[in-house]
């Protein structure tokens, strides 16, 4: 009784997504990133096939596809809101340039980039039709706009993403020229991975010092009562759209 | 065999389903992977082949959410 109580009081005081990314940012770099890596792996080999460009990922987290991208040789600029994720995004990736903002208000000239990216991170932005508005305006025209989904954890039916980024695309006038789902079985290693996993998500765990502090006892009995072991299947959803060559963006 | 389920940090209402048998099947019957959510009990994390007993308040506890 005594934890439905402060359960309670853990929904009573929500952290924002932007607070969560300062809270939580070493737990979400080291812990939480690392589950997504067949979204970094599929855009890196998409766009080493790719004529060198000029490239925005906007939520770039803490840089870590960014880097692959600018190592490749693509110009790279790479946009998010976490102060606490960008520190990391520059020490890792020192040939990209880092800016802070918000998806919402890009501060690039229409028509600026070859390709824009935004992977992940469109379902937890407060207006995600004027995210993806904002990508198509700063995307050349005839460039391409890269975005991705979580679509489910385990089981098929355990719906995380209803497809609802197509619909955002195809809102903001641009025109969907792949889909692609991918795959990914991932095996928890370590309770503190476990823990790490719980605390860097964006959930209820982030909305109070009490609530994290408890994860890391509820992981390692977890962990201890699973002989089996963890493993989370990951499945995502990717989308490129074009950008008209004369743009006639529906920014109404 | 009843049992009260609610979700960590959810404002979902607490809900009641009748299962006879495990934690697991618990979670089978509201249609949830065990790979993804951990259950507990009086603040105790159970392992997945625990029974269940009639009144028993189980609280899910959603290790990922997605994002």
């Amino acid at each position: 009784m005594m934890a439905q109580r402060s359960d309670e009081a853990v929904v009573d005081a929500p952290a924002s997504v932007a607070e969560h990314f300062e809270i939580a940012a070493d737990q979400y770099a080291e812990h939480v990133a690392p589950f997504f890596s067949a979204t970094y792996d599929y855009i890196d080999a998409y766009l080493a096939d790719r004529r060198r460009g000029s490239v925005a990922d906007i939520a770039c987290g803490d840089g870590r596809l960014a880097a692959r991208l600018a190592a490749r040789g693509h110009v790279v600029v790479g946009m998010d809101r976490s102060k606490a994720l960008l520190r990391r995004a520059v020490s890792r990736a020192s040939s990209a340039t880092f800016v802070e903002g918000e998806a919402h208000g890009l501060p690039w000239a229409d028509g600026t980039f070859d390709v824009t990216i935004c992977n992940l991170s469109i379902p937890l932005m407060d207006d995600p039709i004027g995210a993806v508005r904002e990508l198509a305006r700063i995307t050349k025209p005839s460039g391409e706009i890269i975005v991705s989904a979580l679509r489910t954890i385990s089981e098929p039916d355990d719906q995380t993403s209803d497809g609802q980024l197509r619909a955002f695309l195809l809102a903001a006038g641009l025109t969907v020229i792949v889909e692609q789902g991918l795959e990914d079985r991932r095996a928890m290693s370590s309770p503190m991975a476990l823990a790490g996993l719980m605390q860097g998500e964006v959930g209820p765990w982030t909305r109070s010092a009490a609530a994290r502090a408890r994860v890391p006892a509820i992981a390692a009995q977890a962990f201890a009562r699973r002989p089996g072991g963890m493993v989370l299947t990951f499945r995502f959803d990717v989308w490129h759209a074009t950008v008209p060559a004369r743009p006639e963006l529906d920014g109404s | 065999v009843t049992i009260s389920v609610e979700t960590f940090g959810s404002k979902e209402p607490l809900q009641s389903v009748d299962v006879d048998g495990t934690v697991l099947d618990v979670l089978k019957a509201l249609g949830l992977s065990a790979q993804v959510y951990l259950v507990a009990r009086d603040g105790d994390v159970l392992p997945v082949d625990e029974p269940v007993a009639d009144g028993d308040r189980l609280l899910l506890i959603r290790i990922i959410s997605g994002g």
